[in-house]
């Protein structure tokens, strides 16, 4: 998959899996596994990216005595989510143009 | 070899030198929670910290996402030049600096003000004609010589005439002049994206 497009599909699909719920890092490459190919360091600027964009914010809660971050969706990153939709209305257009174009062939 | 969960934090540390501290421990806690995470899901220590990425990969990855100017600040910082030395040689080669960095800030504050300028005079343009020939043209209209045929007529026809042209003239330029605007609009907001990619990674690339 070209490499600028999936890196918007990683932020989308983060911030879908934190909109189903709060999650931390390694669930949510768990629960990425079965979608898209996601790995600890690309999951680590992905949420800085979002962070920094105000989509997630983030809390501590303590397990089995140490530390781990949960990430919470904002309401822009569930308005966000809604763009995302909006935008792939319209690619989908396109690509039911080409794929008429294309099976005409 | 085979890492601990140690070595590999150290590893990573030390790799990362050239990040604030703030932002490195950051990092370095998020690599934490991941092994703990793995050891808690049934993997060794050892699995887990060989199922990352090697630290190399790791540092080299995380300090490519870091923003230009951020990071030329912590080389500078990092390279051993104190910054008692840093605050001298900069001093010392103000001379040098000082005009590039006065001239660089120059054209680009006059190339916006020549953006702005532009887009200023041209609504000018369009408004100063609409607005003139329609003044004209009512002007002449109510002036009553008009109608009378009188001693003025002629000079008062001229002027409905001129109005004519001036409000048709803007009527004419407000759809090439509006493209224009949007053209040169387009083209500053891409400067100062550009502009402000120096400084912050993120907007450049989702662009």
């Amino acid at each position: 998959m070209d490499a600028q497009l999936k890196r918007g599909l990683l932020d989308i699909c983060v911030l879908s899996i934190l909109q189903r719920g709060d999650s931390y890092g390694y669930q949510i490459i768990k629960d990425t596994a079965p979608l898209l190919e996601l790995t600890e360091s690309t999951l680590y600027p992905i949420l800085r990216r979002l962070e920094q964009a105000n989509y997630v914010s983030e809390y501590a809660i303590e397990h089995n005595s140490r530390l781990r971050k949960y990430y919470h969706i904002t309401a822009e990153g569930v308005a966000r989510i809604g763009e995302f939709l909006q935008e792939w209305q319209d690619i989908m257009r396109v690509y039911q143009y080409i794929k008429e174009g294309y099976d005409h062939e | 070899m085979i890492m601990n969960k140690q070595m590999f934090l150290d590893g990573l540390r030390v790799a990362l030198a050239e990040l604030p501290v703030a932002e490195r421990e950051k990092t370095l806690a998020y690599y934490e929670e991941m092994i703990n995470d793995r050891i808690e899901d049934g993997m060794s220590e050892a699995d887990a910290v060989a199922s990352l990425e090697p630290v190399e990969v790791l540092a080299a990855r995380i300090l490519d996402e870091t923003p230009m100017m951020q990071k030329a600040v912590r080389k500078a910082k990092n390279s051993g030049i104190s910054t008692a030395l840093l605050v001298v040689l900069l001093i010392v080669f103000f001379p040098v600096w000082f005009p590039l960095a006065a001239v660089v800030f120059g054209i680009i504050v006059t190339v916006l003000a020549l953006m702005f300028a532009l887009i200023v005079a041209l609504i000018a343009l369009v408004l100063g004609l609409g607005v003139g020939g329609l003044a004209v043209l009512i002007g002449a209209l109510f002036s009553g010589s008009f109608f009378s045929g009188g001693l003025f007529g002629g000079s008062v026809l001229l002027a409905v005439g001129a109005g004519l042209v001036g409000t048709g003239i803007a009527v004419l330029l407000i759809y090439p002049v509006w493209y224009l605007i949007k053209l040169i609009w387009s083209g500053l907001k891409k400067l100062c994206r550009k502009i402000r990619s120096w400084f912050k990674k993120e907007e450049a690339n989702n662009e």
